[in-house]
């Protein structure tokens, strides 16, 4: 299921919400500003393995 | 139809549904459940005697429901094989006291109320998909009031209404009252070409279908008074502009301009409208006996399962996707099935007749074979290191690896199904799977040379096979020019890059490095590129937990096409290069350091103890 996400373009530096589905239908992310594909969905929780 | 059913080399399973597709090119193993129709096909003849005793009355759905049909029937008069079929949800079954009197009637005694479905295992050598599509509903459409007034009709019901072999013996009458309508209304793109309801591409076919029935309807009926509402005329085709031409001649008028609603005049069922004429520029009324919904296609509503089956992609649009659209428009991405008809994009007869050809020419190349050609770089694996954590199964988009976990078998590919794509030798977080002719080894090597002098001055960019890559080469041949200092390092797919080729890169100074591959509906190894996207974000997030700028690492679909947008993108990451400072390049050279000999050293650990 879509649900709104946090992205961030990682060429541009623009931030906005968009849907983003978690299956492996993803939607191919383009920035709205500069339409550059480096489009990074933030998310709230950063726990690692690193 | 009658042909292909009598056709001793052809077999047709009607009623039955494919359930599981396992195999390969040349060796597909099909599971079909061929499904109880309750009459013995080969005995029955078709006299008809169970039909006229059948007590029950249902919509004919061939005939979009203008007509009735028994619970026992034959779905239309072409349906092969030629007999009957019950239709269990409508039948009051064999209790004697519900009913059973079809069984009675049948001499033959064809009717077996305990027919059971059977399953079906096909040996075949190549698979053609042409599941076709469905119609697009106009309900959601409130305003031209599809379920509110009677004489607003889709285009496929108005199919019937004019058939010889429809409900009224095509004798064409309106559903209100069943006087022949003198004033009829087409409109355009129901369904199509529109973002909030519907579909936003073009169904193809919807245009000409309304020139054919309004030169059917000037034919039987002369005086008919026609109008078709329209966005655009879409008569491209060969001889359509033509007949595009003979309507208007016979006095079919096109408007250009939708209407937005229609009214019903409840005493005599006539539908009233206003609509702009944008070519003329004013608000026309118009008043019809009956209007006709230009309907669209869609992909059909249970697709999505037999996608899954066959392990094929879509489109955006929903249809199946083909392995190249202009290069191989009838190959499926799988290898041995292809695509025909309209479950690939919509289309009308010829083109559909024309794919199916060439669909079935294709699919004969493989069965008269003796040796098919595989692909040589395919995925190896070193069940030595593999530990059967079975991630690498659900990444192949071909379902070529096997693996499990909880009985510890490790991954095994099936050669003649990998297609070398290298997302599952990217996804091993245990270096078990290698890529024949496209190794880690050889990409370290080739990170290693591309930065051996000055890395400051390199931006690493990884380019798939068959779009970026192709890109690059579109702009050196059409001499746009890009930064020098760019490096293309070439995979057959994105899904090809490991983390460790990017971390490895940065380790050894690179400022920038850009992942790129191709536009998601064209990838060519059905939905790899979906995977590198997922690394991605897993990588940034990474990046971002070693303190390195997630923006050092960037990604790009281009399609072979945008040679020009390649060399744009390249000036973008070049100047991105330039800003990154050498401080930044030695701190994260001095992470990536320090993070691989803590590696070493906990690996070391684990040795030991063991
Ligand atoms: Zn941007």
């Amino acid at each position: 299921m879509a649900k709104e996400a946090k992205l961030k373009c990682l060429r541009c530096g623009y931030e906005y919400t968009s849907p983003v589905s978690d299956n492996t239908e993803l939607e191919e992310r383009t920035c709205p500003r500069c339409s550059s594909n480096s489009v990074r969905q933030i998310r709230e929780e950063k726990k690692g393995e690193d | 139809m009658t042909d292909v059913g009598r056709h001793p080399r052809i077999k047709s399973m009607t009623l039955s549904e494919v359930e599981d597709v396992a195999g390969y090119i040349g060796n597909f193993r099909v599971k079909v459940r061929k499904k109880a129709r309750y009459v013995n096909e080969n005995e029955c003849t078709a006299c008809a005697e169970c039909v006229d005793i059948c007590p029950v009355i249902m919509p004919d759905e061939y005939q979009m429901g203008f007509s009735s049909r028994k619970a026992i029937y034959i779905p239309f008069p072409q349906a092969i094989p030629s007999s009957y079929v019950i239709n269990m949800e409508d039948c009051l079954g064999n209790n004697p006291i519900a009913c059973g009197k079809c069984l009675e009637k049948c001499d033959k005694r064809c009717i077996d109320f305990d027919m059971q479905d059977e399953i079906i295992e096909l040996n075949v050598g190549a698979i053609v998909v042409a599941t076709g599509i469905d119609v697009y509903d106009p309900t959601e459409l409130d305003e031209y009031g599809y379920t509110r007034f009677e004489n607003v009709v889709t285009s496929l019901e108005f199919e019937r209404l004019i058939c010889a072999g429809g409900p009224t013996d095509g004798h064409f009458v309106r559903p209100s009252d069943g006087r022949t309508p003198k004033r009829i209304g087409f409109i355009q793109c129901i369904g199509s070409r529109a973002y909030k309801r519907g579909h936003p591409y073009c169904s193809n076919v919807c245009c000409m279908n309304t020139v054919k029935d309004s030169l059917l309807l000037k034919e039987h009926y002369p005086d008919t008074e026609i109008t078709v509402f329209y966005i655009d005329i879409r008569a491209f085709g060969k001889g359509f502009e033509d007949l595009f031409n003979r309507s208007k001649k016979m006095g079919v008028r096109y408007l250009r301009g939708l209407p937005d609603h229609i009214i019903e005049d409840p005493d005599n069922g006539n539908l009233r409208l206003k609509v702009e004429n944008t070519t003329a520029g004013r608000i026309e009324e118009f008043e019809f006996d009956m209007l006709v919904l230009s309907v669209g296609l869609e992909p059909r509503q249970d697709g999505e399962q037999l996608r899954h089956i066959l392990s094929l992609s879509q489109t955006s649009d929903g249809f199946l996707a083909e392995c190249h659209p202009k290069l191989m428009p009838v190959d499926a991405p799988t290898r041995g099935m292809f695509l025909a008809g309209c479950v690939e994009a919509p289309k009308d007869i010829k083109d559909s007749v024309t794919q199916a050809s060439a669909a079935a020419a294709r699919a004969g190349i493989i069965l008269s074979a003796n040796k098919i050609k595989l692909e040589a770089a395919t995925a190896v694996v070193d069940k030595e290191k593999c530990t059967c954590c079975e991630v690498c199964v659900p990444v192949c988009p071909y379902g070529a690896i096997t693996a499990s976990r909880s009985e510890k078998i490790p991954a095994e590919v099936t050669e003649a199904m990998c297609a070398g794509c290298g997302t599952c030798a990217a996804e091993c977080q245990f270096g078990a799977i290698s890529i024949r002719h496209f190794d880690d080894e050889q990409y370290m090597a080739q990170i290693e040379a591309a930065l051996e002098e000055n890395p400051r001055d390199k931006a690493i960019v990884f380019a798939c096979n068959w779009c970026s890559y192709a890109a690059s080469d579109l702009a050196g041949t059409s001499r746009f020019q890009y930064p020098p200092n760019i490096r293309v390092i070439r995979t057959m797919c994105s899904g090809r890059v490991n983390e460790k080729f990017i971390l490895h890169a940065f380790k050894l100074g690179a400022p920038v490095v850009l992942v790129s591959g191709c536009h998601f509906a064209d990838c060519h190894y059905i939905d790899a590129n979906r995977w590198t996207q997922r690394r991605m974000d897993r990588l940034w997030n990474r990046l971002e937990r070693l303190g390195i700028r997630p923006e050092r690492l960037q990604l790009e679909w281009m399609s072979a096409a945008e040679g020009q947008r390649f060399a744009q993108v390249m000036a973008e990451i070049e100047e991105m290069r330039a800003k990154v400072s050498r401080q930044e390049i030695k701190n994260t050279k001095e992470v990536l350091r320090k993070r691989e000999s803590k590696k070493k050293r906990v690996t070391a650990a684990l040795g030991s103890s063991a």
